[in-house]
């Protein structure tokens, strides 16, 4: 080690390249924190802010994600989707040639068991109530879901006998994703919305900060929240556990 | 309760196929749900021409532009949409018909290549940035898995490394987005045009940069394509007939897109992007001369077609426009003939080196025949479609009496010559060839020779399309009529 020259040790051209990105994030936090100092803005977000009584969510920024810009939000969960798609290609039957399985012998600590057994129903109610109150209180579909995904994870971590059932796992993706479609589409079909993701359920404004209000919001948020939850639940369990998959042997042989 | 056919059943329905695909996995229908989708979508925008020729079509989502989000198809958007589906049905048909690996065919291969085409669709469609960003991560993310679908280690090393230059460029542009949104408020692309010229000027500037890095790495232009030639290696020909014939041209139209929409008078970037497109398809034709590998050498010849199409877009007169969309059309058709021809090769050859290749002619006749002809397309030989394009492109700036450009694109087309031939020579070299891997059976030829009939066809009688692609420039250049249709006001 010591034989090796100084300039050797260190890379300047690396060491450049970190500092030239230290100064342009610099420069990018000096340009966006003084942006909006000065009070007011007239962007689309407050002219969105104004109309919100008309989805009759209380959640303001769920009216946006879910309704105003719900489209964004479809192709949002379909990123998660195609990762979670890559991370299973990636993860299944393993990356090396003699995959290494999840050592069952190993007990977890008492800890973790007695916590997790404390937690995990509580996680799972939280993260249900924060899913069902998106459109009214902080929070929905995304954080909720990965809340219960969370919940799995940590009985996955303490119970070494607990597994996901991929073909369950699967099916409600499955069955949440095309809902989220079906629910667009109807909106599209139906006359008296005739858009893509229309709120076609009727939402008066009276019933606002109750729990059946907003028309299609909460339901929505509630299969976005399948489909996060079921997704990330799968990506823990891929990464933690590969299975070998029965062709594998047989694909790496026509490679 | 009536039946919509509008433009969001691009994105709906290969969304919706995704989703139920455990579905289709049960009922053994991967494959033929795969082309069927591509192949009604394709119908879909055909049955649209008649419409969007009258005026752009509109599609509001929930809330009215430009607080909302709209779906825009124009003539442009409606060609690239055709195109793109066209090219999935093409590659879904060579999949299920030829004797494709099991990975290609399994249900990750599916969800990937159906969202790749949808996602690219979406791109070309939306007019809000917002959106643009979101359908740019869906076709990155498929994209970077697609790359790594073979998993073995040239394929995993590819995937990784464009993982990481696929996400730095989409950082670059989400930044420039969230500048604009900062500067302006706005999020719709028309709104966004017409707020751009009250922008300060060196933040103009820095929003254009950061917008012109991030999108010329995803498009493949010259100093940010260095990871192309790895990528198109290490992923199967399959995939990367994809990525050269639809993901690229999706990408070039979003960067001139927003060139021609935020600067109202193009001419201010024009030396910019006919450099950086000069630049682009000189270095890669050059160092297409010496590849010896088949892919790597497509891949470079690829990206000197890009130049080629960059450098009559930044012109931005209405001749160069319209031939550069006529030969985006053409370079996607002969990349997927090319690139599936390959895929053949390396399942008969199991190796697509120069070195392996000798006497090709004699194993794969056919083959090594739409290699030819591929390759005379390419080059702009009439009576193939390359020449109709190519030559509507040097029209257009001898018109307008600009001769340097003519000069460099007759120059790479000499340098094509000498690769494209390289090439050619050794398939019908009289040495006996070594073949290894299965003869394929005769249906996997017909995709291609659907696409080498169609080549001929727009070869000679490209009036057939030259309407659309007059209409589709009209539409790429029209500021003022995009501003109208969707803000309705003159600007």
């Amino acid at each position: 080690m010591s034989r090796v020259p100084l300039r050797k040790r260190f890379r300047v051209q690396t060491l450049l390249l970190i500092l030239l990105c230290g100064w342009l994030l610099m420069l990018h936090l000096t340009l966006l924190l003084n942006h909006g100092l000065d009070g007011l803005t007239t962007g689309v977000g407050d002219t969105l802010l104004a109309r919100n009584s008309e989805t009759a969510s209380a959640n303001a920024v769920t009216s946006v994600v879910v309704s105003y810009r719900g489209f964004d939000t479809l192709g949002e969960v379909t990123v998660l989707f195609l990762a979670a798609t890559g991370v299973g290609l990636l993860f299944a039957g393993g990356l090396t040639s003699s995959p290494v399985p999840r050592d069952r012998d190993s007990h977890p600590n008492e800890v973790m068991v007695t916590g997790t057994r404390l937690l995990f129903p509580t996680l799972l109610m939280l993260g249900v109530y924060v899913v069902l109150h998106g459109h009214l209180s902080p929070g929905g579909g995304f954080q909720g879901g990965v809340i219960v995904a969370t919940a799995f994870f940590l009985r996955m971590i303490a119970d070494p006998a607990f597994t996901l059932d991929h073909a369950r796992v699967d099916f409600y993706e499955s069955l949440s994703g095309s809902g989220f479609v079906l629910f667009g589409m109807l909106g599209l079909v139906l006359v008296s919305t005739a858009s893509f993701l229309g709120n076609f359920i009727p939402h008066p404004v009276a019933a606002m900060g109750q729990l059946v209000s907003a028309g299609v919001i909460p339901l929505i948020y509630l299969l976005v929240g399948i489909k996060v939850g079921a997704e990330v639940g799968a990506i823990f369990q891929d990464m933690l556990e590969p299975e070998p998959a029965p062709d594998h042997d047989h694909a790496a042989k026509e490679l | 309760m009536t039946l919509h056919f509008t433009p969001v059943w691009f994105i709906a329905v290969p969304l919706l196929l995704a989703f139920l695909s455990p579905l289709w996995v049960r009922l053994r229908l991967l494959m033929p749900i795969l082309l069927g989708a591509h192949v009604a979508l394709f119908a879909l925008a055909l049955s649209w021409i008649p419409t969007v020729r009258v005026a752009p079509l509109l599609e509001t989502i929930v809330i009215a532009p430009p607080l909302g989000i709209h779906l825009h198809l124009d003539a442009v958007s409606l060609l690239l949409v055709a195109l793109f589906n066209v090219a999935g049905a093409v590659v879904s048909a060579f999949l299920w018909l030829s004797h494709a690996e099991p990975h290609l065919r399994g249900r990750p291969a599916f969800i990937l290549i159906l969202l790749l085409i949808a996602g690219s669709s979406g791109m070309v469609l939306t007019g809000d940035i917002f959106n643009l960003y979101v359908f740019l991560e869906i076709v990155g993310v498929s994209a970077y898995a697609l790359t790594a679908l073979r998993r073995d280690k040239q394929a995993l090393e590819a995937g990784l490394k464009y993982l990481i230059v696929g996400s730095v460029a989409a950082i670059f542009i989400l930044f420039a987005i969230v500048l604009l949104y900062l500067q302006t408020g706005q999020l719709n692309l028309a709104a966004l045009a017409r707020d751009f010229g009250h922008i300060p000027a060196p933040m103009q500037a820095l929003i254009g940069l950061l917008m012109l890095i991030g999108l010329a790495i995803k498009a493949e232009l010259f100093p940010f394509n260095f990871w192309v030639p790895d990528i198109y290696r290490g992923a199967d020909p399959e995939i990367t007939a994809l990525f050269s014939g639809v993901l690229v041209k999706a990408f070039l139209f979003v960067l001139f897109h927003l060139v021609f929409l935020l600067l109202a008078d193009p001419a201010v970037a024009r030396t910019w992007l006919m450099a950086l497109g000069a630049t682009t398809m000189l270095v890669a034709e050059a160092v297409a001369l010496r590849q010896q590998d088949l892919r790597r050498m497509l891949a470079y010849s690829s990206l000197g077609q890009v130049g080629l199409i960059t450098l009559a877009l930044g012109f931005a007169s209405e001749a160069t426009t319209a031939g550069a969309l006529f030969h985006m059309v053409n370079h996607t058709l002969i990349k997927l003939l090319l690139f599936l021809l390959t895929a053949l090769m390396l399942r008969r050859f199991l190796s697509v080196r120069l070195a392996d290749l000798q006497g090709l002619g004699r194993a794969m006749p056919l083959a090594a025949g739409l290699f030819v002809l591929g390759a005379l397309a390419v080059l702009g030989l009439p009576p193939l479609s390359g020449f109709a394009s190519k030559l509507w492109i040097l029209k257009g700036f001898a018109e307008a009496q600009v001769f340097w450009p003519i000069a460099l694109i007759l120059l790479a087309a000499l340098l094509e010559a000498g690769y494209y031939f390289r090439w050619i020579k050794v398939f019908y070299a009289p040495e006996p060839p070594v073949t290894a891997g299965q003869a394929e059976g005769d249906w996997a030829y017909t995709p291609l020779l659907l696409i080498a009939g169609l080549l001929l066809l727009l070869g000679v009688a490209p009036f057939l399309l030259e309407d659309w692609f007059v209409q589709a420039a009209k539409a790429l250049l029209g500021r003022g009529a995009f501003l109208e249709s969707v803000l309705g006001v003159q600007p």
